[in-house]
């Protein structure tokens, strides 16, 4: 009963922060003339309905699928390497998307958007391969190494690697193809339009989709490896099929929206603390929602904190991330849901 | 302080000059737009002081030139001390290159940052044939190859707190260029005076800045009574982020003088603004014209590609009666001379918006984008 009025509470919040997402902006709109444009009232041509239209509730709904996506991503890693601060910007999946975008991004001097769908499809490859390259190090690391501390370490190793090379294509590259890459290293909910917009959304819902059907395995990889195979569940199976999806999901929010920091790490961490267990059947359902309230909140701090500009998502992510995992550190011994 | 004052009282009376006349500041160069820089003549020594654009109550750096022919005088203001002509100079950028070959000095560069960046043959061939030497990122030049260059004097264009560095510790001057924070566009290509002064070529730097001022201001009157204004928009989104030039900025100005108007003129930023596309989109929505520079190697940016960069900009009017104008700075010489020939850019910008009002309509760097 309890949990059912949460799941109310944060159902509320979603619906409560899109709209705010969609009512404050950069633009100063008066609240009539957006219900005039929500309800079609208004002049189709007008500046106004334009900017709700097409800027606004674009970015409301990447905001709603980019922090679903991002969490679930942070809370399958955390299960599977057995680690509360596996994520995908901590163990370097980010990096590694990363530097598949300025690889991909910096081939092309920085035009890449200019080649349309092509370009899209090459940044999310980019990113893709990326990530699933350090998730594949990653997991043979994990072979070896038995120590969560260490892997977690390799992880952040492989993170400064992908970081140098990064660095390396940078200086190497035009200076325009350099600036797109600074620019979109900095995050940003904007940058779906209309007309990708359906893409994304739904590799995203593919992706959240296939995180409910691993609902099982991640319990039983909870109990030990050796419990979840006497329970029938192939741990390889498990490890790549979570690998698979996370990296999918990292690769497509990273490729539209930049290396997104802090929402994955933190927000599974947040579910537990509110739903005080550990069963992904719970913490599943509740780390999407959450998810997504949380980057709908950044996304309207982005805006609403200054006038008339934008602040980057990545100068508000960590603000409402780093406290969550500061607490989690500080009351480890009491909230004990990781050993 | 009995010495500070002797020796001002010195300076005063035996002055810079061999023959000791006693006539100091015989004449003081007058600068009609330039703000942040001042050419001071003495008897035998030229003084030349740089504001500290930063912080208005220090200077950036003084200078005290001297003819090599001529004998140094016993006592000399403070600054750093050059013989002049300089004969072999090393450069930051392109502006830098764009003002010594309008002063027809370009044969003189013989090291340079970044001279892929700077799109002129003369430069490409030197630099190809190894007679200028490439000193890398201006942020960090290589000071091995920059002594091996054997300078007397390099143009910088310091930022605020800028470090030098090795580069401070070595015998070539660094003649601290800080034209770019001029707002006014012909304060900017009076720093002409400022790097002439160096090479001994004062007069031919007069002449040539009163030729770029005559014809700022002849097309400046063209459109100056015009009676319905054509309303402009400038550059486009870097990530979230759309760099609007403030109302205070050189490029207002430039866009106020064609006789245009800026939808953010009033804004008081002599810098960019950082604004959101909403914000953007909510005034400039019905723009007549849209400006815009950008870098792309190979063809001109067309009007898909645009669209395809930002679905949105589709939007603005300026998109729809395909009045975008941009000007390609990977092709042209724009940052070459857009500091030292303003009256090119206004010149391209009034034939645009008033192309009644002209005889000749050609344009040098902007061009309207294509479908």
């Amino acid at each position: 009963m309890r949990n059912k009025l949460k799941y109310i509470i944060l159902s509320l919040l979603i619906i409560i922060f899109f709209f705010a997402n969609i009512f404050f902006g950069s633009a100063n709109i008066e609240f009539g003339e957006i219900i005039k444009i929500l309800t079609l009232q208004s002049d189709p041509s007008s500046a106004t309905h334009i900017i709700v239209l097409s800027s606004r509730i674009p970015q409301a709904i990447t905001a709603l699928f980019a922090g679903a996506g991002l969490a679930i991503c942070g809370l399958m890693l955390q299960t599977l390497f057995n680690n509360p601060l596996a994520a995908p910007s901590i163990l370097g999946i980010s990096s590694g998307s990363g530097l598949g975008v300025a690889v991909v991004m910096l081939m092309f001097g920085g035009t890449i958007s200019s080649l349309g769908l092509f370009g899209y499809i090459s940044i999310v490859v980019g990113a893709m391969v990326g990530a699933c390259a350090v998730l594949i190090i990653l997991v043979l690391f994990s072979m070896k190494i038995k120590s969560n501390t260490m892997l977690l370490v390799v992880g952040i190793m492989v993170g400064y690697v992908t970081s140098s090379l990064i660095t390396l294509l940078n200086y190497f590259a035009e200076s325009s193809g350099v600036v797109s890459y600074v620019y979109w290293g900095m995050g940003d909910f904007s940058s779906v339009t209309n007309q990708n917009l359906k893409y994304f959304m739904g590799f995203i819902l593919f992706g959240l989709f296939c995180s409910v059907m691993l609902i099982k395995p991640l319990n039983a990889l909870l109990l030990g490896e050796r419990y979840a195979e006497n329970l029938g569940v192939n741990i390889n199976r498990t490890r790549i099929y979570v690998l698979i999806v996370t990296g999918l999901l990292t690769a497509i929010i990273t490729a539209f929206c930049g290396p997104i920091a802090f929402i994955g790490l933190s927000v599974p961490h947040i579910a537990r603390l509110m739903f005080s267990t550990s069963n992904h059947q719970t913490l599943i359902p509740t780390t999407i929602m959450l998810g997504s309230v949380v980057a709908l909140i950044c996304n309207l701090l982005t805006v609403v904190a200054t006038d008339g500009t934008v602040i980057p998502l990545n100068a508000i992510t960590p603000l409402m991330g780093a406290p969550v995992i500061i607490y989690i550190i500080i009351n480890k011994k009491k909230i004990a849901y990781f050993n | 302080m009995y010495h500070i004052v002797l020796s001002f009282i010195l300076f005063f009376l035996i002055g810079c000059g061999s023959d000791n006349s006693g006539n100091a500041f015989q004449n003081t160069s007058k600068l009609e737009y330039s703000t942040l820089f001042s050419i001071s003549k003495l008897d035998s020594c030229t003084f030349v002081s740089v504001k500290n654009p930063w912080d208005s109550t220090k200077l950036l750096s003084q200078y005290v030139l001297v003819h090599k022919d001529s004998t140094l005088p016993a006592v000399l203001p403070q600054g750093r001390l050059v013989r002049t002509p300089v004969e072999r100079v090393a450069a930051y950028s392109a502006v830098d290159v764009g003002v010594l070959t309008t002063l027809g000095l370009d044969d003189k560069i013989v090291a340079l940052c970044e001279p892929n960046f700077i799109k002129l043959e003369s430069i490409d061939k030197r630099v190809a044939l190894g007679e200028i030497s490439d000193l890398g990122a201006s942020t960090k030049p290589n000071i091995e190859k920059l002594i091996l260059a054997d300078c007397d004097i390099i143009f910088t264009n310091p930022m605020q707190n800028t470090n030098y560095g090795l580069l401070a510790q070595t015998d070539v001057v660094l003649a601290e260029s800080v034209n770019y924070m001029e707002q006014n566009p012909l304060g900017r290509s009076e720093w002409i005076k400022f790097y002439a002064v160096f090479f001994d070529k004062s007069n031919v730097a007069d002449s040539i800045f009163d030729d770029i001022k005559n014809r700022y201001n002849l097309l400046k009157s063209k459109t100056s009574n015009i009676s319905s204004q054509k309303t402009v928009l400038a550059e486009k989104r870097y990530g979230q982020t759309w760099w609007l030039p403030g109302g205070d900025s050189y490029a207002a100005m430039i866009f106020e003088d064609a006789g245009a108007k800026y939808f953010w003129m009033d804004t008081d930023n002599a810098g960019s603004l950082q604004l959101s596309f909403e914000e953007v989109f909510f005034k400039a929505a019905k723009a007549d014209y849209w400006f815009i520079r950008y870098y792309k190697e190979g063809a001109d940016m067309t009007l898909s590609e645009l669209k395809s960069e930002y679905e949105s900009y589709a939007l603005f009017d300026a998109f729809k009666n395909k009045t975008i104008y941009g000007c390609n700075t990977a092709s042209g010489s724009y940052y070459v001379y857009a500091s030292t020939r303003p009256d090119k850019e206004l010149a391209d910008i009034s034939k645009i918006l008033y192309p009644e009002s002209f005889e000749d309509n050609t344009t040098e760097y902007y061009k309207q984008l294509k479908d």
